[in-house]
């Protein structure tokens, strides 16, 4: 069998990945074990499994983001069917020691199959993928087209399909394959590897040290150095909210994204920023940040100005002054 | 964060957001109030100086979106010379039509902002004889500050707990 099927997102990766292998499942296993902040369509598609019999047990993280091992170590058992844990964060960007994690559920069983999510891993570290057995991966997170993923499933994995229609090349996901995306997504895939990540992760602590410097009541969220995604910035501003900063940063040719309720169509807040222990204002005053190869120095510098300026005016804005 | 899309915003929301009228608290306010909370994510609070039951002066600060901080600031510039009666009557409907239209999902925004202004109104008039239109219960823009408020409360709580 090919290990790789080709989707439209990781989010149908996600899907097929937890789905089709619990539709698979002939073992009496029913328990799925997923991390606190993992991508939604982790989670939610791990909760549809529990109106079928399933237990789903999310597995807490530390003030930085880190899986608690020991919660993991106790909770995976002979009941155990799959554990779902992201090697690096899409919101935070925090590198869990997936070896590590994969070596724990191994030497309980080798039944227990562990699928990665890793969209937002792919080119930024390495990537072992003989110690997992599905992983999922997306176009444009490696700078490819939208409108193309990936599951890879390890040969011998039992998974079936989870949507039918017209048998396509490809069995598992029977939809008509988007193959000018699928071909961005290749080139990117080969572009990435060449990509200096160590500069990228250079630009990303300017960005960091430039924000905190310039921004008072500023909390990074996530962690340090060489444990955090090299393109990552992730940071709560206090009494400003998160879609204002948006907006008024778009206006200045600055594009950012925000944790906040308000950019949510569900209006609640970033679920992986309560899970760190942030508080509902800090996580409505997140922005999330990406450092790509296509940014300079100059663009850095700019950026830092730009929302210490956007932050400074609105706050003066606000009822809330802070101490 | 694929579910988090920058909103189809109107010109007139994206101006009174770039640069908002009426910004600031009065120092000669006699009436005041707030709305929400910082746990919400949206707050509101309006400043209101009235001379005979007309509002000369009013003004805003706001904590929250793009969409709260345009809809108090176009708030304030409606009630401006209106007596307290027909300030008691603009809806959050009109709010959103002056601003050329919210979002859905940012209706809530029109409903803070009245909010925030009638809990204003009533704050001028608790020492004093209330007129016959102004309603003993709340009505359902204050309401709605007040369910959101509470409601905010109760799922921090939930969340404390859980840490």
């Amino acid at each position: 069998m090919n290990e790789l099927t080709y989707t439209h997102n990781a989010t149908e990766a996600n899907n097929l990945a937890i789905l089709g292998t619990a539709k698979a499942n002939k073992t009496n296993r029913r328990k799925i074990i997923v991390s606190s902040i993992e991508h939604l369509s982790v989670i939610f598609a791990a909760e549809e499994l529990q109106r079928h019999g399933y237990k789903v047990v999310k597995v807490p993280v530390d003030k930085e983001g880190f899986v608690n091992k020991d919660f993991l170590r106790k909770e995976v058992d002979n009941e155990t069917f799959l554990v779902s844990i992201a090697p690096i964060n899409h919101e935070i960007g925090v590198i869990q020691d997936i070896e590590e994690i994969n070596d724990l559920i191994k030497d309980k069983s080798s039944e227990i199959l562990f699928h990665i999510d890793a969209s937002d891993t792919f080119g930024r570290i390495k990537l072992n993928l003989n110690k997992v057995d599905l992983a999922s991966f997306s176009s444009h997170k490696i700078y490819g087209p939208k409108g193309a993923g990936a599951l890879y499933i390890k040969e011998g994995v039992k998974i079936e399909p989870i949507i039918y229609g017209q048998l396509t090349a490809q069995k598992l996901w029977p939809s008509l394959e988007n193959i000018p995306a699928i071909a961005g997504f290749a080139k990117a895939a080969e572009l990435i590897t060449s990509i200096d990540m160590n500069k990228i992760s250079y630009l990303r602590d300017k960005l960091i040290e430039g924000v905190l410097s310039e921004v008072e009541q500023a909390l990074l969220n996530g962690p340090r150095g060489f444990k955090r995604a090299p393109d990552n910035v992730n940071i709560s501003f206090l009494h400003v909210e998160g879609e204002a900063v948006t907006v008024e940063l778009s206006m200045k040719g600055v594009y950012v994204s925000s944790g906040s309720a308000c950019t949510s169509r569900i209006l609640q807040p970033s679920h992986v920023l309560l899970a760190i222990g942030r508080k509902y204002e800090e996580a409505h005053g997140s922005i999330l940040m990406k450092v790509t190869p296509f940014h300079s120095e100059d663009d850095i510098e700019y950026a830092v100005n730009q929302i210490s300026e956007g932050v400074k005016r609105l706050r003066l804005i606000s009822p809330v002054k802070g101490g | 964060m694929s579910n988090r899309i920058p909103l189809p915003y109107s010109p007139k929301v994206l101006e009174f957001f770039k640069n908002p009228k009426n910004l600031g608290k009065i120092n000669d306010a006699n009436a005041q109030a707030t709305a929400g909370s910082l746990a919400c994510g949206d707050m509101i609070s309006i400043y209101l100086k009235i001379i005979d039951e007309k509002i000369v002066k009013a003004s805003f600060e706001s904590y929250g979106c793009a969409a709260n901080i345009a809809a108090a600031s176009i708030m304030t510039e409606m009630v401006k010379g209106k007596n307290l009666k027909e300030a008691w009557e603009i809806s959050w409907k009109q709010i959103s039509d002056a601003l050329g239209g919210l979002p859905a999902v940012k209706y809530h925004c029109g409903v803070l902002a009245v909010g925030a202004l009638r809990r204003a109104i009533r704050s001028y008039f608790k020492d004093k004889i209330k007129p016959s239109w102004l309603p003993e219960e709340l009505t359902l823009d204050e309401k709605h500050a007040l369910e959101e408020e509470k409601l905010i409360e109760v799922l921090s709580k939930k969340v404390e707990k859980l840490q």
